[in-house]
């Protein structure tokens, strides 16, 4: 039943001397959520940026179905049904709540000539629009412009936008953060829905409460290289991955 | 209608085509130019050598104007949009220092001299002037004005809002920086030659000075004042900014103090512009009318 | 050869000035990442405070540091007025405003002091230097020695003075600035103040050099110093000044040598799209 999706083999990041990410190998199988767990600093969004595309990997690649996709360009990796949210949100603030989730719908539109010049203010994107923002709950902010919502409406924006773009896998950065607890429990349960309709979700978090409770397995990232990888449980009792955490609180 | 109005008429007619242009580099895709004029200049030229050196008429030569406006923004766009935002600002106005400085000096242009004897636009027959030839550049600004409109409301009018917004985050859902950007950048430099076309059969002789830097610059005032990424914003920029050095007249020697105080002052006290969205006209507008703010705006 | 060698003084010479007007301008755009356009208006107006400082009292020193006042006064009276409260825009937003005062400064010289382009008949107290055919004449040398006593001068404020590490502290991260507890306002404004007071001295310098000040002086350095700054990598102080020098020479030796139809003022453009062609980021990496 296991099917590779993504597979990152070999990957490594340097920025300056500093070496960010180490021959990392880690697969996320389809159909699963991944989190992607370590101290800060452990390359978490490092490895992100690179499969989204934001910079390629120095050495190594990364493959979607079978497809090389290291080195593209984000816009590009975009199109072949990987959508991410940002650890810091990006809205288009002058935009509408719902415009912001239109143009996210319009992924496809961006690559062709002739399907630039469709409409997005129809009646059809409208409604479709709407009910993926029902998906997230903020239907009833729909007109008003992005900029003025607050933290946990525009994370919760992030993910209608990455959902419409994430035909095959979401990365989800940090997107508990500055959430309050209801909110918090209302995107869990948006996970497990997203995981339930074949999208599979690599997740990074910093509260490991979500991260080991809505994780199928984990990986354990400390500078820049991967030290376990296994199931919640498995990893909680592993004692490097203790040593790793408990380095960073002495610290 | 007086030969003054007119004449103050079509003038900022033509340059509010121009601005229109600005305005997608500028309003719709967040891009910065500070060379328009010289696609102006472009446009100019093109028209100016067709029509006295090949024997064309406007009408033939419109076509090749676009084109060369087109390609001209392409060529220079690529490299230009590939840099970060200092850089743009400074690299566009190379181009316009460069492109005027090549109409200067190359003889095959006209060298210092420009070119003289530029042809009225003559339509069905009869050669336009005074107040047709005002109807005929307002109806090529209603063409523009339309066209900006459903740019407005297409997907790829949508991609250059979002690239204009967060570049990072329109990447991610499959829009290309490059891509939108030069195709603003080209549609912009197509309503500039546009504009310079018009202008060259307008003024019927053109010298490379025309399209200096401070043109430049007025024309990212005018929409900067007007409102950005607004549909009528250009036009209203144009003619306030077109008339008041007409309204300074008067006082011709302080003319162009005032002129400069009057920009410092609505730029550092309504950056937004008067019909952007924080602006107080735009305020008193909405009050009046009851209408709720939009995000894309008409 | 003799030519060749005059030719070269006279590159370095132009060179300097370029490169004095482009250290205020990079200081600038270091600490607030703004084009600083109205730097030229400094320029101008110190060519101008020179001038008539200069015709009323005799004293070049006296112009001179007439001129550095006034202009320190001027250019923090630009950063508070003007770009401190447009910070929050765009960036194109403060240089609209950078140039409106630059106009605005062409004007009103022109009102004040006339159209025309005023003499600086002012005696560089500076001997003239004969080597063999070659004269170094005294406006020349001045631009030499001040050229480098500024060069100098803002080295070691800059790399040996605790103010020096401060203004590389806010021009590397203003918020970061702000923690340490550096008053960065404060650094903004000695900033502001030793970019003017170097114009003033470049404008001052260029009036005796060309015996020209005229109110439209400004126009053309204005742009052509943001080409060379770019060249140079944005805020990089090294890389202004080496740029200068490059610019300033390449432009007297083509004209004086090679006959290229192009202005001068082309050819700095021209370069500066060469050398971003080449590396985006300008010659030198930006602080």
């Amino acid at each position: 039943m296991k099917e590779p999706l993504l597979a990152v083999r070999g990957v490594s990041k340097r920025f300056g001397g500093l070496k960010a990410v180490h021959q990392l190998d880690m697969t996320l199988y389809r159909g699963e959520i991944l989190g992607l767990i370590g101290p800060n600093g452990a390359g978490k969004t490092v490895t992100f940026n690179m499969i989204s595309g934001v910079y390629p990997p120095d050495d190594g690649e990364i493959a979607l179905d079978g497809k090389i996709i290291s080195g593209l360009p984000p816009h590009r990796i975009a199109a072949l049904g990987i959508g991410r949210t940002f650890q810091v949100v990006k809205p288009f603030s002058e935009l509408t709540v719902l415009e912001n989730v239109v143009a996210a719908m319009g992924v496809h539109n961006y690559k062709g000539l002739g399907s630039l010049a469709k409409r997005w203010d129809t009646g059809e994107n409208k409604t479709r629009a709407l009910e993926i923002l029902e998906k997230v709950g903020l239907e009833d902010m729909a007109h008003r412009k992005a900029g003025l919502l607050p933290l946990g409406n525009l994370r919760k924006l992030e993910i209608a936008r990455a959902l419409c773009v994430a035909t095959k896998c979401l990365l989800l950065d940090e997107s508990f953060s500055g959430l309050r607890q209801g909110e918090m429990e209302q995107l869990v349960e948006l996970v497990k829905h997203i995981r339930a309709s074949g999208i599979a979700v690599l997740l990074i978090e910093h509260n490991m409460r979500v991260a080991m409770g809505l994780s199928d397995r984990v990986v354990v990232l400390d500078h820049g290289r991967k030290i376990a990888e296994g199931t919640p449980d498995l990893v909680r009792n592993d004692p490097l991955v203790i040593e790793a955490y408990l380095g960073e609180a002495e610290t | 209608m007086s030969g003054y109005l007119v004449t103050v008429a079509t003038v900022i007619t033509i340059q509010a085509i121009a601005a229109c242009g600005l305005n997608v580099i500028v309003g719709f895709a967040g891009q910065i130019s500070l060379g328009h004029a010289a696609f102006m200049a472009i446009g100019a030229y093109t028209t100016a050598m067709l029509c006295t050196k090949v024997g064309l008429g406007f009408w033939s030569a419109l076509p090749l104007v676009v084109l060369v406006s087109a390609a001209m923004g392409i060529l220079l766009g690529l490299p230009s949009l590939r840099v970060r935002d200092d850089f743009l600002a400074i690299t566009t106005i190379g181009i316009n220092f460069i492109v005027e400085a090549i109409f200067l000096y190359t003889p095959f242009f006209g060298g210092a001299l420009g070119i003289s004897g530029i042809p009225r636009i003559s339509l069905l027959g009869e050669p336009l002037k005074g107040m047709s030839f005002l109807g005929l550049c307002l109806g090529f600004l209603a063409l523009v004005m339309l066209f900006s409109w459903w740019f407005m409301k297409t997907f790829a009018g949508l991609a250059c809002f979002a690239l204009r917004e967060e570049e990072t985050a329109a990447s991610s859902i499959g829009i290309s920086p490059v891509r939108f950007k030069l195709m603003a950048f080209t549609l912009g430099t197509i309503m500039a030659g546009l504009s310079g076309a018009l202008y060259a059969h307008y003024m019927r002789m053109i010298n490379a000075t025309d399209f200096g830097f401070p043109h430049s610059v007025m024309m990212l005032c005018i929409i900067v004042l007007g409102g950005m990424g607004t549909l009528w914003g250009p036009v209203l920029g144009t003619a306030v900014l077109g008339s008041l050095p007409e309204i300074f007249r008067p006082l011709v020697d302080y003319r162009m103090l005032l002129y400069t105080a009057l920009l410092l002052f609505m730029i550092r006290f309504q950056p937004g512009g008067l019909l952007g969205e924080a602006s107080v006209a735009r305020g008193v507008i909405r009050r009046l009318w009851r209408i709720s703010p939009q995000g894309v705006r008409g | 050869m003799e030519i060749l060698l005059e030719q070269v003084l006279n590159g370095v010479a132009v060179g300097s000035l370029y490169g004095l007007m482009t250290l205020g301008l990079a200081l600038v755009y270091g600490i607030l990442r703004i084009l600083h356009i109205a730097h030229a208006a400094v320029y101008t107006a110190g060519a101008y405070l020179g001038l008539w400082t200069f015709q009323w009292s005799g004293s070049l020193l006296l112009g001179a540091l007439v001129a550095m006042a006034g202009c320190s006064a001027f250019g923090v009276g630009i950063e508070r007025l003007v770009y401190f409260p447009l910070l929050r825009y765009p960036p194109f937003v403060p240089l609209i405003a950078s140039i409106a005062v630059l106009l605005g400064t062409e004007e009103v010289c022109r009102l004040l002091f006339g159209p025309y382009i005023l003499a600086f008949p002012a005696k560089v107290p500076l001997p003239s230097i004969s080597i063999g055919n070659l004269v170094v004449s005294a406006p020349l040398l001045a631009v030499y020695i001040v050229t480098a006593a500024i060069l100098l001068g803002l080295w070691y404020i800059v790399a040996r003075t605790r103010l020096g590490l401060a203004m590389r502290a806010v021009a590397q991260s203003r918020p970061m600035a702000d923690a340490l507890g550096i008053d960065t306002h404060r650094i903004i404004t000695i900033t502001f103040v030793l970019g003017s007071s170097i114009a003033a001295l470049a404008g001052i310098l260029v009036g005796i050099y060309y015996n020209q000040v005229y109110p439209t002086m400004g126009a053309v350095p204005a742009y052509k110093t943001l080409a060379i700054i770019v060249v140079g990598g944005l805020g990089n102080i090294q890389g202004s000044v080496i740029a200068s020098l490059l610019v300033g020479m390449a432009e007297t030796l083509l004209i004086g040598f090679a006959n290229i139809p192009l202005p001068r003022d082309a050819l700095a453009f021209m370069a500066m799209i060469a050398v971003l062609l080449w590396r985006a980021e300008g010659l030198f990496r930006s602080r």
